[in-house]
């Protein structure tokens, strides 16, 4: 037997070991992994309700509504795993988000929609100011949001991994083959910066 | 984009834009010299508004007067939704709130930042995050923003013990004696970590629903030792007389306060009171006091006596630790255990940590070992106590399996290193006279520590280097000297340090001069390692291992500080040690012994007997046990053996087929056909692993190696016709080769000095990949005369998962040059060039046959696949994890193999881990030696 002193513990290392990563329970879901479905779900539905609070104006906004909405887009959008490649295109939470933004619009239209029926111009935005609105301004929001439009696809990633689901950096790493969380650290600055250089003043 | 974005600063501030904090604008404005760059500052600044606004969407809510969830939710602070307010003070509030991260009810401090300036309270918070104590409330984090700095922690539903006395008046001798228990067990806890409370009071202690009595608010928590002067903390009532004189906060005075709040909950009343400080100080100047007795004439005596004592105005009267007043009260509960008749109890007295064993039982020997504790240590010197009392006991985890325990010769506090995390050991102590063990210190990794004679100072290992240290509170461990291998050392009572080297035994002085030879081990004779060196009572001449690999050599020898000696005394191979009684005491098969020994005439005598069985000992020679001069004797069981079973996957994490039914396993290796497992076995009550075949075809196994020694290390010939191996049939391990039909006899490849433990056989058959102990990586060629060449020296790491390229052009191994274990390829012949190929540290590097493929393992247990291009002089792609794995260890042996296609990996995959035993504590042992 070698000779060398004790092998590093059995029990730190089960104990020191980090839950999955969202890339692993991706990959698991995509293969058919219901367990890995649901964990996925439960590890996003809290952030994503969160961020679909902030984004529905008050009037549409009722909480049971805003939770149904978020759980069926979040399901959805697991469902449709079997689209993504995740070597190349390691977009889930921008898809997820994006999917999300989309039924969000729908929701405020037809909150505003009065009398029932009546249809808004597509890109009018709807009456009442969202939580998000009130709180950086409709035009600030609007500039970002087209901004993050235009960047490309594991820049938008990022930041909406890191900015708006609030993601930690071991998770990003993760999520996109970054190789440290020093490395993703820096690929989200970087993003940033290219969204505000996307950002006309 | 332009190249601007990587400026430095610009990046900083895009991750503080990110991570929402404050930025200097006005910095940032200077810096930005060009337009472009102008313009992304601007938007940076309205991208910072944004993020703050999805950090912490509270006033989403707060504006529209909408709750967010069913709860009446009114604020958030961070990534905490803050409910109704359950408590104020002049400086912040308390909130009942939700974690939204952790999804769970917590308490959230807010304190605003005038009070928080200058005294790091974020820093307190951290301390206070490391303590994890049932009856100290848990800190689950603390953060700070431009105005506030929050902490926040479980939530407790009950109620303090203030609003207790005040609602039901005062409490129970009974009932304030097992809260005192519980509190000194807290505090005993923070002391452990070198923090005071310094703020003990009936409103900052809770009874939980249930009876849990928790330690609330820390926000008088310090240091202990601070370097700088504190300020007042705490409340007057419950202070000590020496810190209203402006002394500073201790222990004793820890302890007066929590005198002063059981004097409390039995009165309702306070030693010294007062309206206002001057008044108390007025008071406490006068000497005048409220008397326990004369408010409760009716209480027994025991705890009117321990809580007088403890809220003693003179420091020096009070109990010196919240350990020793928690035994004081623990006995004027009616724990008698003086009375108890030594006679009867003779190696009687057995209890533990065993299921089922209630914590009343546990007290009850613990107090037991402390009262016979003190009485074995009269026991050298002076008269011997009439038939003293045998006393076995055992001390629970933390133990884990880097554990070697010590006793200090003063036979108070047992010693042992322990892992914490990754690759990280902490030294802890137990006093025996506690209930529990702390760490003892900090950080770093600490390895086979022995003590000074007066047990006030402790030497170790760690990170290559022999350390010093004082056990005392918040010592700063000191470098004596470079220890690569550290196999044990001693120190006697003219401060001369002991410690085997890469030579022999060294001597040093505790001040860390005088470093020179004392013994060094004879290659010529075959020896390679003298180690283990533990003093005899003259402090001059030692005991110590001589390994060889001639077995006559082998043994227990005798060496000298004043002249050159090596005499032979016996051929066991364990960790030797002298006892006071007259013995020496080492493990032979297992069991720990005792054997007369006249240290004057150095004749051992007798047979040796038999102390206890399935002691643990590492093949280096230590042994898991030690004895005190007072007649304290630790040991500690060997651990049984971890469960794996072999398991093949798809490199998607599927499982393909189980290998082999679950049993101890260790470095699998798939033949080249992919249809054979060769794997080292150990089979359940042997202490030499095997070397079997499992064929995944037949589902069949065979037993390849059988003889006594440990064979292990199978590497398949690129043909798939013959294995190379490991085997133990000496004292070292030779190489050897055998077919695996077992037509031709077994070879003898390699019988050089020294472990040589197989790695990997090249593709083109002609050399193979072979690991020396102490030595380091070598390639050896199989046939010809070439001379085997050094890859790598050894330096601390010894193993080294070293792999040949498909195409024999390159190694794979492991190194931690670095501070860490990564996986590296290097050129052969060497170049002087090598590639990293795993950036967050890895181990078991094993390539695709088409050599375009790298699969290691993570740190984290992740599976990593580096996909590499020859044409670009091994390029590595980022790693990419495959899946995850639970494999017994990732830095020691392998656990790991893949098919030529790479489409296979099997996996010794960890099912069980072995229960890790407690140390076992016999008071008074030599009883049990007829002495």
């Amino acid at each position: 037997m070698p000779d060398s002193r004790p092998p590093l513990s059995l029990t730190t290392l089960q104990g020191g070991r980090s839950a999955e990563t969202s890339l692993a329970l991706l990959l698991r879901a995509q293969n058919g992994d219901e367990a890995a479905r649901d964990e996925l779900c439960a590890r996003y539905l809290p952030r994503l309700r969160r961020w679909a609070h902030g984004r529905l104006p008050a009037g549409a906004r009722n909480h049971l509504d805003t939770d149904d909405l978020v759980q069926d887009t979040l399901l959805r959008s697991v469902r449709r795993l079997e689209e993504f490649t995740p070597n190349h295109e390691r977009a889930f939470c921008a898809y997820v988000c994006e999917a999300l933004r989309n039924r969000v619009r729908d929701v405020a239209r037809s909150a505003a929609r009065r009398p029932l029926g009546e249809a808004l111009p597509e890109d009018e935005p709807s009456g009442d100011p969202s939580p998000l609105e009130i709180a950086v301004g409709r035009e600030t929001l609007q500039r970002y949001e087209s901004a993050l439009s235009r960047l490309r696809e594991t820049d938008r990633e990022l930041v909406v991994a890191r900015v708006e689901l609030g993601l930690d950096y071991g998770e990003i790493a993760s999520l996109l083959g970054k190789p440290s969380v020093v490395a993703a650290r820096v690929a989200v600055s970087r993003a940033l910066i290219r969204l505000a250089a996307e950002m006309p003043v | 984009m332009s190249d601007r974005p990587d400026a430095a600063w610009l990046v900083a501030l895009g991750t503080d834009v990110a991570e929402g904090r404050a930025v200097d604008w006005n910095q940032a404005d200077r810096l930005a010299t060009d337009r472009e760059t102008q313009q992304i500052v601007e938007s940076l600044k309205q991208l910072a508004a944004v993020v703050e606004a999805q950090r912490s969407p509270s006033h989403a809510f707060e504006e529209s007067g909408e709750s967010a969830s069913p709860t009446e939710a009114t604020r958030h602070w961070r990534h905490l939704v803050l409910y109704e307010r359950v408590g104020a003070g002049a400086f912040g509030s308390v909130f009942r709130g939700w974690d939204t991260q952790l999804d769970r009810e917590v308490a959230v401090k807010l304190l605003t930042k005038q009070r928080a300036a200058g005294i790091s309270p974020l820093l307190e918070a951290k301390h206070l995050a490391r303590v994890r104590h049932p009856n100290v409330v848990t800190v689950y984090g603390a953060e700070q923003d431009q105005e506030q700095f929050g902490i926040w922690m479980e939530f407790i539903h009950g109620d303090t013990l203030a609003a207790m006395v005040e609602e039901r008046g005062p409490m129970s001798a009974r009932e304030v004696a097992g809260i005192g228990i519980d509190l000194c067990r807290a505090l005993s806890s923070l002391h452990g970590a070198s923090l005071l409370h310094r703020d003990i009071k009936a409103h900052n202690v809770m009874r939980e629903v249930g009876g849990r009595i928790v330690l609330m608010d820390f926000s008088g928590v310090r240091a202990l030792l601070p370097d700088g002067p504190q300020e007042l903390s705490g409340t007057p009532l419950y202070m000590a007389p020496e810190l209203l004189a402006g002394h500073e906060a201790t222990i004793a005075s820890e302890v007066y306060s929590l005198g002063v709040l059981l004097f409390y909950l039995l009165s309702g009343r306070y030693p010294v009171e007062g309206a206002t400080l001057t008044e108390i100080k007025a008071v406490h100047a006068t000497g005048e006091r409220i008397r326990l007795r004369d408010l409760r004439p009716e209480l027994p005596e025991g705890v009117v006596q321990v809580v007088e004592q403890a809220c003693s105005p003179d420091p020096r009267a009070r109990h010196h630790t919240v350990g020793q007043l928690e035994h004081a009260l623990l006995a004027s509960l009616g724990t008698h255990v003086l009375a108890l008749p030594a006679a009867a109890a003779e190696g009687v007295l057995t209890a533990g940590r065993a299921r089922g064993i209630g914590r009343r039982t546990w007290l009850f020997a613990a107090a037991a070992l402390a009262a016979v504790a003190a009485l074995g240590a009269l026991w050298p010197r002076g008269a011997r106590p009439p038939d003293p009392l045998v006393v076995r006991m055992t001390l629970a985890p933390p133990y884990n399996d880097a554990s070697w325990p010590r006793v200090s010769p003063d036979g108070r506090a047992v010693l042992f290193g322990r892992w914490k995390a990754a690759g990280q050991a902490e030294l802890w102590v137990w006093p025996l006279d506690s209930l529990e063990g702390r760490p003892f210190t900090a950080d770093g990794g600490r390895e086979t520590p022995f003590f000074s004679p007066d047990s006030q100072h402790v030497g170790f290992f760690a990170d290559g280097k022999l350390m010093k240290i004082a056990m005392t509170q918040d010592a700063v461990p000191e470098v004596l000297a470079d220890v690569p291998y550290p196999r044990g050392g001693d120190w006697n009572a003219s401060g001369t340090l002991l410690f085997a080297s890469e030579t022999g035994i060294d001597r040093i002085n505790a001040d860390g001069t005088g470093h020179a030879r004392v013994t060094v081990y004879d290659t010529n004779m075959g020896e390679n390692r003298h180690a283990w060196p533990e003093f005899l009572p003259d402090g001059r001449r030692f005991l110590y291992l001589n390994r060889s690999s001639d077995p006559e050599r082998t043994g227990v020898y005798l060496g000298s500080l004043d002249r050159q000696r090596h005499t032979r005394l016996m051929p066991a191979y364990s960790r030797t040690v002298y006892a006071r009684s007259g013995h020496l005491l080492f493990v032979r098969d297992g069991a720990l012994m005792a054997q007369a020994f006249d240290e004057r005439t150095e004749t051992l005598s007798g047979e040796p007997i038999p102390l206890a069985s399935n002691v643990r000992v590492h093949t280096g020679g230590d042994a898991a046990f030690d004895v005190s001069d007072t007649g304290v004797l630790v040991y500690r069981p060997s651990e049984g053996l971890a469960s794996m079973r072999l398991q093949l996957y798809d490199r998607r994490g599927q499982m393909l087929q189980v290998v082999a039914p679950t049993g101890f396993y260790r470095h699998p290796r798939l033949s080249p056909d992919g249809r054979r497992v060769a794997v080292e076995r150990l089979e359940a009550g042997s202490s030499d692993a095997d070397i079997w075949l499992f064929d995944l075809v037949r589902g069949t196994a065979t037993r390849f190696t059988s003889q006594e020694g440990a064979d292990i290390r199978p590497a398949w010939s690129p043909d798939g016709r013959r294995i190379a191996f490991s085997s133990r049939r000496g004292t070292q391990f030779d190489v050897y080769v055998k077919t695996v039909d077992r037509t031709d006899p077994e070879e003898l490849i390699d019988s050089s000095p020294g472990d040589k433990l197989v790695e990997d056989w090249s593709q083109d058959g002609q050399s193979l990949a072979i690991s020396v102990l102490r030595s380091g990586l070598w390639i050896r060629p199989l046939s010809g005369n070439g001379k085997p060449t050094l890859v790598q020296a050894s330096k601390l790491a010894e193993f080294w998962h070293a792999e040949f390229s498909p195409d024999g052009r390159y190694l794979a191994y492991v190194s931690s040059d670095s501070g860490r274990e990564d996986v590296y390829v290097e050129p052969l012949p060497q170049t002087g060039e090598r590639w990293q190929m795993s950036t967050e540290g890895g181990a078991d590097p094993h390539w695709r046959a088409d050599g375009r493929e790298l699969i290691y393992l993570a740190r984290d247990g992740g599976l990593m696949s580096v996909e590499l291009s020859p044409e670009r002089r091994l390029h590595p792609s980022a790693p990419m994890l495959l899946f995850r794995v639970s494999v017994p260890d990732l830095f020691g042996r392998s656990d790991l193999s893949i098919s030529e296609t790479g489409e296979q990996i099997l996996v010794n995959d960890l099912v069980g881990a072995p229960l890790i035993p407690p140390v076992h504590v016999i008071v008074n042992w030599q009883r049990l030696v007829g002495r």
